[in-house]
Parts: C-alpha cells; structure tokens; sequence
C-alpha cells in the first residue's frame, strides 16, 4: 500500500497527466492511483486546475502591432548605422571626445555663471491668474499640504501633458504665504515652503527642489500623487479650472455648483491671444459616495484646464499606504503560494517592518500610444450614459452641451431635491466596482465601441474629430481607482469609510490653442 | 472550434485565428487555397537576406500567441501591447544572430517571456500603483477569441466568472510558477519547448508545473464549480 504524499507524488502525476512519464514512470503512477483514493482526488483536481487554464479565452493581437513594428524597422536600421557611424567616429576622430568633453565644460560653465532662472521667471513666465481676481488661498488645513494648487499656471513647454506651478501665480494667489515654486529653482530658494507643499510637476517636468518638498515623500511622479492629509479636516474638493470664457465656463461653474461647489464671484475675463479666457478656484465638500459620479461628470464636462484635488479621511490613507506601500494581506496570500522553506523567512514578518515605498500614482497622464485600448474600455458606471450621450454629441459636431444638459448630482438643483447620498453601505461601496459590468459584457458581445479618433493628424484635425474632452482617461482611471479603493476599504473595516488620500490629479489635454500666452523666452529649465 | 478550421490550421492564422498556431516546421500546402505556406526557418532566411515581408509574415504568424502569452503574465492589454511589441522588434534586432538549426518559435517565445518577466520585475522594483491597473490586476478586455454565446448566457456566465477567478488566482502565483503554467496549460506547449523556452532542466519543468497548479489549486479551492 503506497501511502499518498502530495508534495513528493505531486510532480509525477502533473507529468503523468500531461502525459510526459515514460512508461516505467507512468506504470508507477497508475499503480498510486489504483491504491490511493487521495491521489485519484488530487489529480482530479489538478485536471481541473489544467482544463480551467486551458479553457481561458484567446485574446487577439491588436492589428497595430504589425503598424508599429514597421515603424519601428526603419529605427532598427537606423539605429544600426548609428552605432556603425558612432564606432567609425570613435576610431578615426579621436578628437570628437576632446571636443564633446570641451562643449560640456562650456554647457556647464555656462549654467554656472548666467544670471539664475528667477530673474528670467519674474519676467518673463507666463501668468494665469489675474492678480484683481486672484484664486482665493486653500484653507488652513490644505494649505499645510497643496499650498501650490491655490493658483496654478500651466506652462506646457516642457512637456505637453504636465503642469507646473509658477510664481507668479502663486504668489498672486496667497501673497503672504511663502510659496516655493516647483520647477522654477531659484524661485524657491530660500522660501519658507509649507511641510508637503510640494509638486514635482511630474516625473518628465522637473522635479520640485524646495527643501520641504524634498523631505516629504512621496514624490510625484506624472502629475498625480497621493499624500496623507490632516485627518480632522473635512473631505474637501478643489477643482481649479480655466476654460475659455462663454457658454463653456458657465456650463463649469454650473455643473460645480450643483455639486455644492462654493463658487466665487466671477473672475474677469482676461484677453489672450487665443481669445478670451477665464479661470476659476472652487472649493466644496463632496460625500465620497458622489465622486465617482463626478468624476464622471468632469470627464464628460470639463473644459481645457482643469485641476482637481480630492482630500479623504484618514483610514483610507492607511489602506491606500498598505495598498500602495506595503501591502501586508496580498503578500501573505502570495507567499503562501511560494515554497515553504522560501517562505519562512517571509511569511512572518510584519508588515510595518517593510520600508514602504512612496506612494506614487503613476500612469495618469495621457499615453497617446493606449488611446485606442482606452477608448474600447467601457467607461466607468454612474453618469455613462449621459456621459457617452454628450460624447456622442461632441464626436458630431454638436456644440457643447448647456448647463442644464450636464450631468446632475443626485439631489442637484435641478434634478428631484433629495438629501446628498451617506456614505454608502459595504455592499454599494463593492456595488460600485461591479456596476460597471454590464457594459463590459456589452461590449465583449460586439457592441460597436467608439470609432477611433484622430491620433497623428495634426493639432487642429485632432480637434475636429477627437472629443474635445481629453481626460476621459484620467478621470475613468481616478474614478475607478477611488471606488476600488473605498471598495477595499469599506471591506477592510467591515463598515463603511470615508476617504483619506489626497488624490491630485492634474491633467493638461492637448489643445488646439494654448490657453497660456508662452514667454518669449522660456525659463531657463 | 469551428468546421474548417482544422484544416487551416496547417496555414496559420490567416483563415482561422483561434486556431492556436503550431509552429510551422516546414512548408506546407494550404488545404483550401493550394497554396504553399513558408516554414517558420523559410522565412527567417528570407529575413536574414533582407525580405522584409518574410518577417512580417513571421509577425502575423505568432503575434497572437506571443499577446496572448504576455496577456496571461501581466493581465493588461497596454503591457502586453508593449510587451508583444518589444518582443519582436527584439527579434528583429536578433535576427541576423539567430542560428537556423534552433526553433524560431521557442526562440521567440524565450525572448517574449524574459520582456514579460523584466516588466513585471521592473514594475515590482518600482512598486507603484497604476490608476492604469484594477486592483484585481488588469483590465477586463473583451477576449475577441472567445466564441460568441448562443443560447447558454448561464453557462457564458459561469464560464467568464470562471476565468475571472482563474486569471485572478493566476496573478497572485509566483512568477516563475506562472510562466511555467501558462506555457504548459495555456500554451499547449510540451516540457522540452518549455524547458528550451525557460532555459531550464525539464525537471525544473515538471516541478515548476507542478507548484504552479497547487497554488491554483489551493487558490481556487474555495470555488464549487471550477472541477465542472
């Protein structure tokens, strides 16, 4: 009698049942089998592990990757001459090293003894925000944290897609606060910077250098982070936005006002070359049951520029660090997995004694290069079809939808009066994170997804044909990283939690005209 | 599978994409079409001279398993975009190198598996978290070979809920386990393709297949109706 032991039979009936024994092996497994129960019930098991695995279903190829790897051919062949060339050069000029060494020296010297770059930034770096109607300062709570998104001026030089934060416009929207200037390194010298006031203006931006923001991890990395907030202060939404001025701004103000937004007198209309812009700072408290919905309701409605800023309460912040940092449930559940004697030195060890890595939320800005995967994802549940409805209107021509189109929160002044919506139970928090199912199995059923939009074509094609919204991608992913994650939490309590990380997304679409007047001479970066 | 596609099989992709493409180890003559299809080392010769159709036809040939392979190791169709991607522009880059007497397919597959697995390990170094990503893993892209329901939406739904949990316990099996799982059960491939792709021993194989399903197992025990 062959007594069963699944760690030393295990191999040899996985070989058997892939039929990889040979014969002697093979007579010797059927043997166990005739005798053991126990192994007859494992390798059953194991079939079934292997026809599950089998059974999953084969995901096609995208055609564009044919496009782009004959794009990238001509790369390849290039890259190879340049090597050639390269090794050609080192071989017969030796001199190019003299000389490539000398250019640095100068490139070098040349940053060290010009003039720093505060005194190109005063005079030269763009302005958003008019001094008469400057954004009013965060309060005292936010400040401690996102000093800088007080006023903040896109400068889209440096890169397309990520913002950074000016002088100016900081100091115009908190003159008596010191403010350090990401981005703009002497500015900051010397500044006194809130703990935490930092924002790096993104990984491919520059990096904020101020001393304070130095400290304060994390880092932002794409212009989105997340940081702790005070856990007393109340769940707060800054929404900066900056449109052009007109229906489109009225339809901004609107939709934030029916959220509950605060929102200032009007700011003036400030004359740029682009034509008339106008930019607003709104402040509101938000259920955090209703972000998704409005997240949503930007996503359909924003316009050009918009920040925004949603700050939660403190348990969600130990869950986002346990998610983001160390998380101590899924490494226990993946070492359990692992080979035991790998294990032992792992399995026990608290989570608290990991380092935690900064938490960084990266992968928000816009990747043309997934737009097309974006656009086939169905889009978050809560306001999608009013949102695809507005899409849909946007991708025709239609103009854009009125104040009184846009999607409504719940108990809005213009829908049915009704109290804002508690935080949900457990069971809607998770009902969020599901609720979009129907339309992913929609669109697994052939649902025609949207057509794709221009993605090469020049800046004013795109504009034509493309949404003229750009953050659908952003604001989905921000949406439905929020709702896992009060999902998540709301299962970790076993009650419903409010929300505790400060989720900065920043986002800047492509345009057809630049809302900011560039400098004639840039700051020197 | 559907009537026919069998036979196309022998031709590949062209006439029957959810027929998992075997390697083509030499030229064949199409059932439907009488015409000859290159071998797999045809058509790298024909690269290797210059032809840059012969690579293209190679590229069609495998794209599809090389995705779905990258698929299942990072559960997210941009990666594995990116990973099918890189794949075989480093083929390309390679090619020139490659020695006729190998396997072009395994030879593919290696390169593909170890630009998977650098991406998880650079991703795992980097330990962020990517809006870009569910929690779960991946994103949840409709599988365009998955046949279309008819008359069962029960069943279609036991079967998606199914692979759900599968993929989602596949995520959380260490990689190498995973790697070696995937290639054997979702692959198809034998242990000395598997071994030649890993650049392990066959025992090795045989012990990481064997890890890699009792994790499955052990993950998916809770599940009533997986067996079924």
């Amino acid at each position: 009698m062959i007594e069963f032991d699944p760690e030393k039979h295990g191999p040899g009936l996985c070989a058997y049942l892939d039929g990889e024994l040979d014969a002697d092996a093979a007579r010797e497994i059927e043997r166990l089998l005739d005798e053991s129960g126990a192994a007859r019930g494992y390798l059953d098991e194991l079939r079934a592990v292997s026809r599950g695995l089998s059974a999953l279903p084969r995901i096609a190829a995208p055609d564009r990757i044919l496009q782009s790897l004959q794009a990238e051919k001509p790369r390849v062949v290039f890259a190879g001459h340049v090597r050639r060339l390269k090794l050609r050069m080192l071989d017969i000029f030796p001199q190019t090293l003299a000389l490539a060494a000398l250019l640095a020296f100068v490139w070098v010297a040349g940053r060290q003894f010009l003039p720093p770059a505060s005194s190109r930034v005063d005079s030269t770096a763009p302005t958003l925000v008019d001094s008469r109607h400057a954004p009013r300062a965060p309060t005292e709570s936010i400040a401690t944290n996102t000093t800088e998104d007080a006023g903040r001026a896109i400068d889209k030089s440096d890169s397309p897609t990520v913002a950074r934060v000016t002088t100016e416009a900081l100091s115009a929207a908190s003159p008596t606060m010191p403010i350090a200037a990401p981005g703009y390194e002497t500015a900051s010298k010397g500044a006194a910077a809130p703990a935490g006031a930092a924002f790096a203006g993104g990984g491919r931006g520059g990096a904020a250098v101020d001393e304070s923001a130095e400290k304060a991890e994390p880092v932002a990395v794409r212009g989105s982070e997340v940081r702790p907030v005070d856990p007393d202060a109340p769940p707060v939404v800054n929404v900066f936005i900056a449109t052009r001025s007109g229906e489109e701004f009225e339809a901004m103000n609107a939709l934030l006002a029916d959220y509950g937004a605060k929102v200032p007198p009007a700011d003036g209309v400030q004359e740029r070359k682009s034509g008339p812009a106008q930019r607003q700072f709104h402040q509101m408290e938000l259920p955090s049951g209703e972000m998704e919905g409005f997240l949503a309701a930007l996503e359909t409605d924003a316009p050009r520029q918009v920040n925004v800023e949603v700050r939660f309460s403190p348990k969600q912040t130990e869950l986002v660090q346990q998610m983001v940092g160390a998380p101590a449930a899924d490494d226990a559940q993946r070492n359990a997995n692992r080979e035991p004697a790998r294990n032992a030195d792992q399995a026990g060890q608290p989570a608290e004694d990991r380092k935690p890595e900064p938490m960084v939320l990266a992968d928000v800005m816009p990747d043309r290069s997934r737009k097309e995967d974006d656009r086939l994802k169905p889009g978050i549940s809560g306001a999608a079809p009013a949102r695809e409805a507005t899409k849909a209107g946007k991708r025709s021509g239609a103009p854009s939808p009125p104040a009184s189109s846009l999607a409504r929160r719940p108990g809005g002044k213009d829908s049915q009066p009704s109290k804002p919506a508690a935080e949900p139970p457990a069971e809607s928090q998770a009902d969020i994170v599901t609720a979009s199912q129907p339309e992913e199995e929609a669109a697994m059923g052939g649902v025609a997804a949207e057509p794709p939009a221009a993605t090469s074509a020049g800046a004013n094609s795109r504009a034509a044909s493309a949404p003229q919204n750009h953050y659908g991608r952003q604001f989905r992913n921000a949406a439905d990283w929020l709702s896992r994650s009060q999902a998540q939490a709301t299962r970790a309590a076993g009650k419903p939690t409010a929300q505790n990380v400060l989720l900065n997304v920043f986002v800047e679409p492509p345009r057809q005209e630049p809302l900011t007047t560039a400098p004639a001479s840039q700051p020197n970066r | 599978m559907a009537p026919g596609c069998e036979a196309s099989r022998l031709v590949g992709w062209e006439l029957c994409p959810a027929a998992r493409v075997k390697p083509v180890d030499e030229t064949v003559v199409s059932v439907s079409s009488g015409k000859s299809v290159p071998s797999d080392s045809e058509l790298v010769e024909r690269t290797q001279a210059g032809d840059a159709t012969a690579f293209e036809l190679l590229v069609r040939r495998y794209q599809d398993r090389v995705y779905n392979m990258a698929y299942r190791m990072c559960r997210n169709t941009a990666d594995a975009f990116d990973i099918t991607q890189d794949t075989f522009v480093r083929a390309l880059r390679a090619l020139p190198q490659f020695q006729l007497r190998a396997n072009f397919f395994t030879w593919l597959f290696r390169i593909g598996v170890n630009v998977a697995l650098t991406q998880r390990r650079k991703e795992a170094r980097r330990h962020a978290f990517s809006l870009t990503r569910q929690e779960t893993g991946g994103d949840s892209d409709p599988p365009a070979f998955e046949p279309a329901v008819a008359g069962d939406p029960a069943g279609a739904s036991t079967r998606r809920e199914l692979s759900a949990r599968i993929e989602e316990a596949l995520e959380q099996v260490e990689a190498e386990y995973r790697t070696a799982v995937i290639l054997k059960d979702v692959e198809e491939l034998d242990y000395s393709e598997i071994a030649e792709i890993l650049d392990v021993p066959i025992g090795t194989v045989k012990s990481r297949i064997f890890r890699g399903r009792e994790a499955l197992r052990r993950l998916l025990a809770d599940w009533q109706d997986w067996g079924s």
